[in-house]
């Protein structure tokens, strides 16, 4: 039953919820939020509760964007509100007092705010679904644990890490190395079952310490909470237990960490990408708007240096604009095996990307592609990576997937021409600080400016 | 007489953006610009404070500039980048024993006056003219030389006070206001929405990404 004012109150009374802990998520993924008195929480709910405006307008570290404006914000400093979602409350399981809710930015006097990645994903959603369809999505979220602790970590620079493993070789589906984190994971679901995030399964991946978790289709804006909230348990699990986690795209120089993101289309309640006689147009019409938006949108699901560097041959990760039937080196992974199954796998995010500008930026493709009527491309015939030169491939460095963003002639009618000029803002931003800050762009592996500003708050 | 042509490779980084501006901007001296086509071979810098590195390459005026050190640089020269052009300052330069012209030429380069700052204030505000959150009129009071500059008018006053030579890198785009600010040495009477606004005309202008500016990395200066 959806939750209004006099329900909540009902809510907080039956949970003994004392304390309200508000969740949201700024442009560059990190959440941030405030814990409320149960007074406060009830008495901000028209409005929402103030924060300041610099929220939304900041960068990774808690600088404030200086070098660009939107106009969102006030003149000087001020303040706007995080306005709760009321469905997505849920009482904590640890701490019977306390009270977790997703909250949207909007401006002071309540009004929506065209930057609120959240916001933004819930508009998309409604024209997908204007359109005639209901989107399922689901997140593969990939991590490294480690022995140490967050502050060994940063004594050390955040290098000579222990990963959580049995074997000194990288290894995948290794049920030895799960073993070694499965204390640790039993944590997490736990705490993900008391969050009511459904989860499907979880493994050793690619490269020591690295897991993976994947959770169950939902629609867009719940799939996307799930991410936010099970970053932010997982976070809170480790530091509990005196370890480090990390969810940067290339901690190392190995494998990268990455957010692979499904989806299905619905059409009154039925599958609508694949029906009896085959693939339908509307899917036809959907990869080819994804895939020609592709190279825009790296800049949204690789958005830091850090990510970029994740977009090398062989790496795992797709380096060319490209779709094929289960394959797992083309950029978007169809499979078709029947229509219940049906579902695209985008394979580009990074670690570190915001789940609603990702998923909002995926369905945008898509929606583009159904309103234009593209046709796709060929899909791969052969291996994805070691491609020719004379091949199009994606743009690999931030100011590469920039100018792509830039160019992109769908993208901006469906995200919103200012979000997409604040957000080419805030990474010209990254990487003039990156540059100008102590970054090395002459090393292949990461750098220490791209650990303090990742390893913890991505 | 050739021109001078300063070309910055595509993907440079800023500190490559920032020398390509410099050279051209310097280059609109005549003197400078003739020094620029008597000179051959290659410099690289090296900043002795962070990671950034710069190549540039001259020959018949034609300059190209590169991020990061050439192997083949014909000199190297290991500096603090902010005092690269301070009276007196001597960084560490190897390779000049074997090219002892071209050190000179790249030591009377790199210390070329810039265009004076009202100059590159009134370019910089005529260029930036169709940018949002801008104020309406831009009063500029320069410290050491006690003289002002008035742009614009209307009733959305802003004032930025500086040095000369801090007034120019601004109006060149070598710097931005913003980390001016913080560094002290830009002083402001405005509202952050045109600290944000005037920074952000400031590095579109390093990028070539100003409305009026013709876009491309190459430019040609007589």
């Amino acid at each position: 039953m959806p939750m209004d004012e006099p329900t909540i109150e009902e809510w907080l009374d039956r949970h003994h919820v004392e304390i309200v802990r508000t969740h949201a998520l700024g442009l560059d993924g990190t959440p941030i939020g405030k814990y409320l008195n149960r007074g406060k929480f009830l008495s901000a709910l028209a409005k929402g509760h103030g924060i300041a405006d610099m929220a939304l307008a900041m960068d990774l570290t808690g600088n404030p964007h200086m070098t660009f404006w939107h106009a969102f914000r006030n003149r000087v400093f001020g303040d706007i509100a995080l306005m709760p979602d009321l469905d997505t409350i849920i009482s904590d399981g640890r701490n019977p007092d306390l009270g977790h809710i997703i909250c949207d930015f909007v401006n002071a006097d309540g009004s929506p705010i065209s930057l609120c990645p959240r916001s933004l994903l819930r508009r998309v959603t409604q024209e997908v679904a204007a359109a005639g369809y209901e989107v399922k999505a689901a997140f593969e979220l990939e991590f490294y644990l480690y022995h140490n602790s967050f502050e060994e970590a940063r004594k050390q620079d955040y290098q000579q890490l222990e990963p959580v493993g049995a074997t000194p070789k990288r290894m995948i589906y290794s049920l030895r190395n799960a073993y070694t984190a499965s204390d640790f994971m039993s944590a997490v679901i736990k705490s993900l079952n008391w969050q009511q995030l459904k989860w499907e399964s979880w493994n050793d991946e690619g490269d020591n310490g690295q897991l993976e978790l994947n959770f169950s289709p939902a629609d867009p804006v719940t799939a996307a909470d799930g991410i936010s909230r099970a970053r932010q348990v997982i976070y809170e699990i480790a530091r509990d237990k005196n370890m480090a986690v990390t969810f940067m795209t290339r901690p190392g120089t190995g494998y990268s960490n990455g957010l692979h993101i499904h989806h299905s289309l619905l059409a009154n309640g039925k599958p609508a990408f694949v029906q009896a006689g085959g693939s339908t147009d509307l899917m036809k019409h959907w990869i080819a708007g994804i895939v020609a938006t592709m190279p825009g949108a790296v800049s949204l699901l690789c958005p830091s240096i850090n990510s970029c560097r994740r977009l090398i041959e062989f790496g795992a990760p797709p380096t060319t604009p490209s779709w094929a039937e289960e394959d797992k080196s083309a950029a978007l992974r169809v499979i078709t095996r029947t229509p219940e199954l049906a579902r695209l796998e985008h394979r580009l995010a990074a670690g570190d990307a915001n789940p609603y500008l990702a998923l909002a930026t995926i369905l945008a493709g898509g929606l583009a592609g159904l309103r234009h009527q593209l046709t796709p491309p060929p899909p791969l015939s052969h291996l994805g990576w070691a491609l020719p030169e004379d091949t199009e491939h994606l743009p690999n460095t931030l100011m590469a997937a920039y100018e792509a963003l830039g160019k992109d002639p769908y993208l901006p009618q469906i995200l919103g021409e200012d979000l997409v000029r604040y957000w080419r803002k805030t990474r010209r931003d990254h990487w003039l600080a990156f540059h100008t800050q102590g970054g090395d762009p002459e090393t292949r592996s990461p750098t220490l400016w791209e650990h303090q500003r990742h390893f913890e708050l991505a | 007489m050739a021109e001078v042509e300063v070309v910055v490779a595509a993907g440079a980084t800023p500190v490559a953006r920032v020398m390509a501006s410099r050279l051209r901007a310097a280059s609109g001296n005549k003197r400078v610009a003739a020094l620029v086509r008597r000179m051959r071979g290659s410099f690289a810098i090296r900043s002795a404070t962070d990671p950034q590195h710069v190549t540039v390459a001259l020959k018949a005026g034609k300059v190209k500039v590169k991020p990061g050190v050439a192997q083949d640089a014909d000199l190297v020269i290991e500096a603090d980048l902010s005092k690269l052009d301070s009276p007196g300052y001597k960084p560490k330069v190897s390779g000049h024993w074997r090219h002892p012209r071209l050190a000179r030429q790249v030591s009377r380069l790199l210390r070329a006056p810039l265009p004076d700052w009202q100059s590159s204030a009134q370019k910089f505000w005529a260029a930036s003219a169709a940018l949002p959150d801008l104020p309406s009129k831009l009063t500029i009071l320069c410290q050491d030389e006690g003289s002002s500059l008035s742009l614009g008018s209307g009733e959305s006053v802003a004032e930025l006070h500086g040095k000369s030579q801090d007034l120019a890198k601004l109006f060149l785009g070598h710097e931005v206001l913003a980390y001016e600010i913080f560094r002290d040495k830009i002083k402001v009477k405005m509202t952050l929405q045109h600290i944000a606004g005037l920074s952000d005309a400031g590095i579109d202008l390093l990028m070539d990404e100003l409305p009026t500016q013709h876009g491309g990395d190459a430019h040609a200066d007589g």
